[in-house]
């Protein structure tokens, strides 16, 4: 039987690699997935628009903005990725999924803090995989930035 | 006797003390890592660890060129930790000697330089890295 809490989900954003646990992850939105645009400005600068995920409004958050990837290349049409919140589901665009990994095919390094801008960064570590540098966050690192705008 | 390791990172003649440099690499790979201190552009894997590498420049970040791939970086030994140092071109080693010690003992600021060979050489104090949040190889 698999088990959710060894699995990590391996996605793109504007050329950079992220790793999240599978345990986070509610559901993976297909293309042509509609997306309702608020009206006017939003409260919450990060937030795209919402969805519906099983009669829950749920927000969509630009996670390249959060991460400040100005690289500008995310693809409008990638798949949605709906994770768990605190208080609700929260969804982020991203421009493709690469797989899901169990977790002992990483190397998760803990970054030192003196490297971070900030307390409020919303990652700690990076993990290695394939010879490739991903940035690890949990669910509960990023709904936190949300909600603090 | 102090030695010195001579390079250039984006034009600016650099130097630091051999002895607090581990290994050169080449054509190193480095990753972008996100929301960085101004100091740092992201890290380089070495031996299994993930390296911290300094920022060439203050201008390195948020004007293209964060995906600038160093022909070298030098791995070095700070208090804090290792750290990666991005590198265009390494000019030379000093001979034992060649620096004197007067020279090396006023290196404790950000924009002291040494002469040699007729060209003034950054002296870089790793030290200063947690110091001055805008510290950067070419200052």
């Amino acid at each position: 039987m698999v088990d959710a809490d060894r699995l990590r989900i391996v996605f793109r954003v504007n050329g950079v690699t992220f790793v999240m646990p599978v345990a986070d992850l509610l559901a993976i939105r297909g293309v042509g997935e509609d997306v309702l645009t608020p009206q006017g400005q939003s409260c919450e600068s990060l937030q795209l628009g919402s969805l519906t995920y099983r009669e829950t409004n749920t927000r969509l958050y630009d996670l390249a903005a959060l991460f400040e990837l100005e690289d500008g290349s995310l693809c409008e049409e990638g798949p949605l990725l709906v994770f768990a919140g605190s208080d609700s589901p929260w969804a982020v665009r991203v421009d493709q999924v690469d797989g899901v990994v169990d977790v002992a095919r990483f190397e998760f390094h803990p970054l030192p803090t003196y490297l971070f801008r900030d307390e409020f960064v919303p990652y700690s570590q990076v993990a290695l995989y394939e010879g490739q540098l991903l940035i690890s966050a949990d669910s509960r690192q990023i709904d936190q930035a949300w909600h603090r705008g | 006797m102090m030695r010195l390791i001579l390079f250039e990172t984006l034009a600016v003649p650099c130097s630091i003390s051999l002895d607090k440099v581990l290994h050169v690499l080449t054509s190193p790979q480095l990753f972008i890592l996100p929301l960085l201190r101004p100091s740092f552009v992201g890290a380089v894997v070495y031996q299994g660890q993930v390296i911290p590498m300094l920022a060439g420049n203050a201008s390195e970040k948020g004007e293209g060129t964060v995906n600038r791939q160093p022909a070298f970086c030098l791995i070095c030994e700070a208090e804090f930790g290792s750290v990666a140092i991005p590198a265009d071109k390494i000019v030379r080693i000093t001979e034992a000697g060649e620096v004197s010690s007067k020279i090396m003992s006023g290196c404790d600021s950000r924009d002291e330089t040494c002469e040699i060979d007729d060209r003034d050489y950054r002296l870089l104090d790793l030290n200063q890295v947690l110091d001055d949040s805008d510290f950067t190889v070419c200052g």
